[in-house]
């Protein structure tokens, strides 16, 4: 009957609409094209590293002393370090290590962050709100690096911990950034009209609050992957994160970094790949920002 | 019989200026099938007996009782047959829906809260069944609100309190923000509705001359209380309180006709004050036109000047 | 005949949006004499606000592209003049009024520090003013507006002032210059009934007092009705008709304009119209012919492929509509 035709022909015309309009707000700016061509670069670099890496071995334990300090060369374009293992080959699977830190960080603070937030904001005024964001502050007033450093000093220093110490410090920016819009949606009459007319608290919290905060979600989680990379790159840096032999970009350059200025390329290339990283996914967060930004057009 | 009756209800808010009396000892009944027009310039706390009646906050003294039950409660407290049968529709059609989802997700929500476990299938013919009512298409199910004109939003705001089948909806300016031309479509809805599904309205406006088209009775409200409560074709007739007459005059209307029926004219002066510092007495003398002595020290109460039309002024002991 | 203070003859405005390019204002023509007093209505986003814009050249660049027309201001085409020549005759003839008050005045200033600024603006000191002549200045500016205790508004900052005020401060700034048009869009709209009466009476007698033009952009046809001498309908871009005020509400012409006024809630009681059906159309694809076609009742084939001719179908009341018969008019 005719109400199944409607279900069946028309649902969601929308879609590809909404999508190319986004994509037009997105790609005014062009350096969100260059952010987001730059990710993609780096993501397919990262994956295909064990295929297209010149000298796969480089990446783990893997000694050649005859091969040790090559500056830049046709066969090593980035040069070798002091255990002769080929730069640019770490640097690739470094990519990765920094990818799946970003992944693994996100994944468990935005859940978190985010769900806390809900409730702080939902909850505004009440003692459920005073916890939580009490508690965010405390973690807000420390400095991440120092928080960071300070975890992994207590733990044992290893990538795990790295992880764990990052996370811990920074789901209250996500919980922060989402109090602050369902704090205020939650005056808005459309989560009164839910709210009025009998719908629980949970379709409240995520079907009506959650979907108007994704845009913010998504933009921060852009802009954070990059500062994940460098924070867990620091921490490799001072030695609390990933342990050798690890191909980790940070601990790469505070290796290098004894042999500056002479043997420049073992600190200066995954130097360089950092910058890299953080820069394509600061763009990438703007573009995304411009996407859901609120100007017309 | 009553649907909804007050009985002196005040709603007071702490803030950090002081005690904000926005509602300050309202009383009346609305019957079945019945439009009270609550009229009044904004900050005089028209919002404020909506959302104390629907449930947003409890009152701070005073009972509602709706069809027979003491409803003084918050909406959290409330059983789910009163949400069922009390309904309302905001003024701002632009947050009065949720931009992240569709017509159609909006419009279940009431279903599956008081559907008495509709299938999927019902509630999609019932969603269809609604957006006919309202004379839009059902592939506006699919939309968001933000491809929506104003007035498109403020329908599925109205089908929305429909969906639960009310038998008393709460209209807070529903039309304020929208064009006359719209305005007078969904009017002409309203009435209809009312018509079919047997509806009181609690309609709030601040325009007199649509509550001259559309309510059964009026009742003027200023600072938190009312002035004049009296039967439609009387208070258009015979408006007593100096206020409504001040409101009446300053009414730009379209033809001669009309401007023959408003009270000769009363400059307007001054401006509503703060709910904060309510003057003393009667709190209109200092924007009144035909201020006494008593006025200034003394608080007048409503009496019944005829049939019930009350008025509350020293002018009419 | 004299020539008309503003004459805005068959201006097209579009703006560029992610769509395509909407074609907002189509062939509009609007005529506004020295001292007369204009009235605008139509439904929101008809192109009310981008009309007055663009005579005051406020229209959001880049988006905004203006593709035809003239808008001969004293017999000179302003849209072909520089910036530098323009801000000449936007500082010494035209100011306008917008409709949200707050928005038009800086909250981090003071009251007295903007109209002060304003008075400094509007020039026409014959030398250097002093500080106490500028101070002078400001509170007579805001005592022509009736605001009580004005030495005291001029130290408040915008927050501390109620929309009323700041509507009434924003009428003094606009009058300040000596102005010899005043674009009002929309100046009652925020405004409560009681203060909305204010507001025009005010805005009102001083028009008259100074033998100002102005254009009253508002939703209110009652507030048009009382103010006004000339009538302009606007739809969906386009002018429909245009009469003198009174002629126009003792009888409208055009089907827009009579459910339109047929819409508005009377006094009389006697129930309201049925409003109009649907909505504005699309800006990007507009009707080819008259653009009130779609939603039209009296519409024909000619209407939906031929744009209407505007015809005097009574001495003065000109109307765009093939179906508005002259005989029956
Ligand atoms: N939650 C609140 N806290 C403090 N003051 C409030 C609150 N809600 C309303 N008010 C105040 O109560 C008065 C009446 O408001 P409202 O009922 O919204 O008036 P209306 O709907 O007639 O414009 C206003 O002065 C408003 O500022
Ligand atoms: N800067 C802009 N960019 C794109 N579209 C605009 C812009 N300004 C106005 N418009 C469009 O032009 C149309 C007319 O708007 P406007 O002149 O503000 O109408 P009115 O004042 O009659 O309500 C609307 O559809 C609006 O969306
Ligand atoms: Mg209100
Ligand atoms: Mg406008």
């Amino acid at each position: 009957m005719a109400v199944t035709r409607i279900l069946t022909t028309g649902t969601a015309p929308n879609r590809g609409e909404n999508a190319r309009r986004n994509w037009y707000r997105f790609s005014r700016n062009p350096l969100s094209i260059i952010g987001l061509t730059m990710v993609i670069l780096i993501l397919i670099l990262a994956v295909a590293a064990p295929i297209i890496a010149p000298h796969p071995p480089s990446a783990g334990k893997f000694l050649n002393f005859s091969m040790a300090s090559r500056a830049p060369s046709a066969e090593n374009w980035c040069g070798t370090d002091v255990f002769g293992r080929d730069i640019l080959t770490r640097v690739l699977y470094g990519f990765r290590f920094s990818l799946m830190m970003v992944v693994v960080v996100l994944s468990l603070v935005v859940p978190v962050g985010v769900f806390f937030g809900l409730l702080a904001g939902y909850y505004r005024s009440t003692w459920i709100d005073t916890g939580i964001m009490r508690i965010t502050d405390i973690f807000v007033s420390i400095p991440p690096l120092v928080l960071a450093l300070a975890i992994c000093a207590v733990l044992t220093p290893g990538v795990f911990n790295a992880m764990v110490a990052v996370s811990l410090m920074w789901w209250p920016w996500y919980t922060r950034m989402v109090y602050g819009v369902a704090s205020s949606l939650r005056g808005e009459f459309f989560v009164q009209a839910a709210e009025l007319t009998g719908a629980g608290k949970w379709h409240i919290l995520f079907k009506e609050i959650l979907p108007n905060c994704l845009s913010s979600i998504l933009t921060k989680m852009s802009l954070d992957a990059g500062w994940v990379i460098l924070i867990g790159a620091s921490l490799s840096f001072v030695g609390l994160g990933a342990q050798a032999p690890t191909p980790d970009l940070g601990s790469m350059v505070a290796e290098g970094s004894k042999y500056l200025p002479d043997q420049w390329w073992i600190s200066v290339f995954p130097a360089f790949g950092i910058m890299l990283v953080v820069l394509a996914f600061n763009l990438l967060g703007d573009g995304i920002r411009d996407m859901f930004g609120t100007e017309r057009g | 019989m009553s649907i909804l009756s007050l009985m002196d209800v005040k709603k007071f808010f702490p803030t950090a200026q002081g005690v904000v009396r926005a509602v300050d000892g309202v009383s009346f009944d609305i019957g079945k099938g019945e439009t009270l027009g609550l009229v009044g310039e904004s900050g005089s706390g028209k919002s404020t007996v909506a959302y104390t009646v629907i449930g947003s906050h409890a009152p701070t003294s005073g009972s509602i009782s709706f069809e027979g039950e003491d409803i003084g409660l918050q909406a959290s407290k409330r059983p789910l047959s009163i949400k069922k049968r009390l309904q309302i529709v905001f003024q701002d059609p632009g947050t009065s829906l949720n931009s992240a989802r569709t017509i159609r997700q909006t419009l279940e929500v009431p279903l599956k809260v008081h559907g008495n476990g509709m299938s999927r299938q019902q509630r999609l013919e019932r969603v269809v069944g609604l957006l006919d009512l309202i004379q839009l298409p059902p592939a506006y199910m699919h939309k968001t609100p933000g491809m929506l004109s104003g007035g498109e939003k403020q329908m599925v705001g109205i089908a929305r309190a429909l969906a639960t089948g009310p038998s008393f909806v709460i209209l807070d300016e529903p039309t304020s923000a929208l064009d006359v031309s719209v305005q007078a479509k969904i009017i002409t809805m309203l009435m209809d509705f009312q018509r079919r599904f047997e509806l009181s309205y609690l309609f709030i406006t601040h325009d007199l001359s649509l509550m001259r088209n559309v309510a059964s009775r009026v009742a003027i409200m200023y600072l938190g209380k009312l002035c004049e409560v009296a039967g439609t074709s009387e208070f258009f007739r015979n408006p007593l309180h100096p206020y409504t007459q001040l409101l009446l005059s300053s009414i730009p209307v379209l033809s001669d006709e009309e401007e023959r029926l408003k009270p000769g004219q009363v400059i307007s002066r001054g401006e509503i004050p703060s709910p904060v510092n309510i003057p003393s007495g009667c709190s209109f003398h200092l924007r009144c036109h035909r201020k006494m002595e008593i006025c200034e020290h003394k608080d007048p109460e409503m009496v019944d000047t005829d049939q019930g039309h009350r008025v509350r002024c020293h002018l009419y002991p | 005949m004299t020539q008309p203070l503003l004459a805005i003859q068959g201006l097209n405005v579009g703006f560029k949006v992610f769509e395509g390019e909407m074609k907002v204002l189509k062939e509009v023509n609007m005529t506004v004499n020295a001292g007369e007093k204009i009235g605008l209505i139509g439904e929101m986003g008809c192109g009310k606000t981008t009309t007055m814009k663009t005579i005051i050249r406020l229209l959001a660049e880049p988006a905004a592209n203006i593709t035809g027309g003239r808008i001969m201001f004293n017999g000179t085409d302003t849209l072909s003049m520089s910036r530098g020549e323009f801000q000449k005759i936007r500082r010494n003839s035209l100011s306008m009024i917008f409709e949200d008050p707050t928005a038009a005045l800086n909250p981090v200033y003071t009251i007295g520090t903007q109209v002060r600024d304003a008075v400094y603006a509007a020039g026409n000191f014959k030398s250097k003013p002093t500080r106490a002549e500028v101070q002078a200045r400001a509170v007579r500016a805001l005592e022509e507006v009736a605001l009580p205790d004005p030495e005291r508004v001029l130290n408040n900052y915008p927050v501390q002032l109620s929309g009323g005020m700041r509507q009434r401060v924003c009428i003094a700034m606009a009058l300040l210059s000596a102005s010899d048009l005043l674009i009002a869009d929309e100046p009652d709209t925020s405004l409560d009934v009681t203060i909305k009466d204010q507001v025009l009476r005010l805005l009102n007698d001083l028009v008259e007092r100074k033998g100002t033009s102005i254009i009253l952009v508002t939703h209110s046809l009652g507030a048009v009705r009382k103010m006004t001498d000339r009538i302009y309908v606007m739809y969906a871009g386009s002018i429909m008709e245009t009469a003198p005020t009174n002629m126009f509400f003792t009888e409208p012409l055009h089907p827009y304009s009579r459910v339109l006024v047929a819409s508005a809630p009377r006094l009389t009681g006697r129930g309201i119209g049925e409003g109009i059906a649907g909505r504005i159309p699309d800006y990007i694809n507009p009707p080819a012919g008259c653009r009130f076609s779609p939603r039209c009742e009296l519409a024909v084939d000619e209407c939906i492929h031929h744009r209407p001719e505007m015809r005097e179908i009574r001495p003065d009341h000109f109307v765009a509509c093939p179906q508005v018969d002259p005989v029956v008019a």
